[in-house]
């Protein structure tokens, strides 16, 4: 075996197993065409990053179907956008309770020298906000590639915010695990296509129309509460209780109505919660619910690893046999 | 598959079956030559894109035989395949077709004006 021949092979390895008994030597043979034509003794970086990428949606593809990942998708987008909107109209626009109020909780602790803030917003995090309703809209309007350039754009913002520490146009940034949660949903939204049908768009647009009256009915009440806006976001909004009960009531109604798609889509959703609240529970916080959110945590996180290798197993198997019987 | 989401690689890799049955090779390089060099597919995009098209039942497996020591596995065009390709070519023609005529008229009127 030549030397080229072992280094595709190593860069196929990206690929699942099942994939690699049936293709592996089909592929192999293209590349080595084309690494002949262009008299290359090894492969390129370009061909390299290639099959990784083409390796690791394989993977994805063959273990959830397209229902499930679309279905995923378009909830996770909705839900998303939705904590967007809210975050960037409550506590990052200037002059809107939220943003001000840790204006002025950054002064006590600051000092009332440092001019706070990033334009008209209160932290550069309004550039995760705004990428995520742009995102929303390209997602919905069959703009897939646009939607995860966008959404990719809002993780790398969010990490930038976080890395920004004190400076002022980082400080009154949202909650480090708020960032997470949205970067995990960003995640889940970029393995499906919200806009394929008219039927996605619409759970899209249901899921952000429902998250947006439920977000801002829990921000409304305690809007002049004196925690930080990150902190007190997170914590209200985006905490595992309200999100737990909301996630496990559309988990039983799909589990009710028999709709495995359904409820491995809520699943994938919930994913970004579950490691957030393991997290929190392996560093000791949570407070007097932490065994409720140990166990809600561990009944989640073990519904789907069963519902996902089960499915897994199923699909690769049917995958299998129809690529020999072709 | 809906008309619209026909991208130009995909637009090729089903031209160049058009022409018949081939594989993985030959479809990249025609690929590359039916688009004047636009489509550089590498093989994991190619091959993804052939997963997707069978699944969508546009493109079939059409056996495998090996060759100088190399497998090669070879594609065809199925029926689908050649309806959606004949009203992608349509759309793009009388997108042409429209093109041409807003400029002759737009030449017509900076002729007038000069």
């Amino acid at each position: 075996m030549s030397g080229i021949e072992n280094r595709y092979r190593s860069a196929l390895r990206w690929y699942p197993a099942s994939w690699r008994d049936v293709n592996q030597d089909v592929v192999l043979s293209t590349l080595l065409d084309v690494a002949d034509a262009e008299g290359r003794d090894r492969p390129t970086a370009r061909e390299r990053l290639d099959l990784a990428a083409n390796g690791i949606r394989t993977s994805v593809e063959r273990g959830l179907p397209r229902s499930v990942r679309d279905r995923a998708s378009a909830l996770a987008l909705g839900i998303g956008a939705a904590f967007a909107a809210v975050y960037l109209y409550f506590f990052e626009l200037d002059g809107s309770g939220g943003g001000s109020l840790g204006g002025e909780k950054a002064e006590l602790v600051f000092g009332p020298d440092r001019d706070f803030g990033w334009g008209p917003f209160a932290s550069a995090a309004a550039v995760v906000m705004l990428a995520w309703i742009f995102a929303f809209v390209a997602g919905i309007l069959g703009g897939r590639r646009i939607m995860m350039v966008a959404l990719a754009a809002s993780v790398a913002a969010g990490v930038v915010v976080v890395a920004g520490g004190e400076a002022d146009w980082a400080v009154l940034r949202p909650a480090a695990t708020t960032l997470f949660v949205l970067a995990g949903l960003a995640a889940v939204a970029v393995i499906g296509d919200p806009g394929r049908t008219p039927r996605t768009v619409g759970w899209s647009g249901l899921s952000a129309a429902v998250s947006l009256v439920a977000i801002v009915a829990l921000v409304r009440p305690t809007f002049w509460s004196s925690l930080p806006p990150g902190r007190y976001f997170f914590e209200l909004v985006l905490h595992p209780f309200w999100v737990g009960a909301t996630l496990g009531s559309l988990l039983v109604v799909a589990a009710v109505m028999r709709r495995g798609d359904w409820c491995l889509a809520v699943l994938l959703v919930a994913l970004p919660w579950l490691l957030l609240i393991g997290w929190e529970i392996y560093l000791g916080v949570g407070g007097a619910f932490a065994p409720l959110y140990g166990v809600l945590a561990l009944i989640g996180l073990v519904a789907f690893t069963v519902t996902v290798s089960v499915t897994m197993m199923r699909r690769v198997g049917a995958a299998d046999a129809r690529i020999r019987g072709s | 598959m809906n008309i619209a989401e026909v991208r130009e690689p995909t637009f090729f890799i089903l031209l160049s079956l058009a022409g018949g049955v081939k594989h993985g090779y030959a479809i990249l390089t025609e690929s590359a030559e039916l688009s004047d060099g636009r489509v550089h597919l590498k093989v994991g995009t190619l091959y993804a894109a052939l997963d997707r098209l069978s699944a969508d039942g546009l493109v079939t497996a059409a056996g495998e035989e090996v060759v100088d020591g190399r497998n090669r596995r070879y594609f065809a065009l199925t029926d689908e395949g050649h309806a959606v390709l004949v009203a992608e070519a349509e759309r793009q023609r009388r997108n042409a077709e429209r093109a041409a005529a807003r400029l002759r008229g737009a030449a017509r009127v900076s002729g007038a004006g000069a």
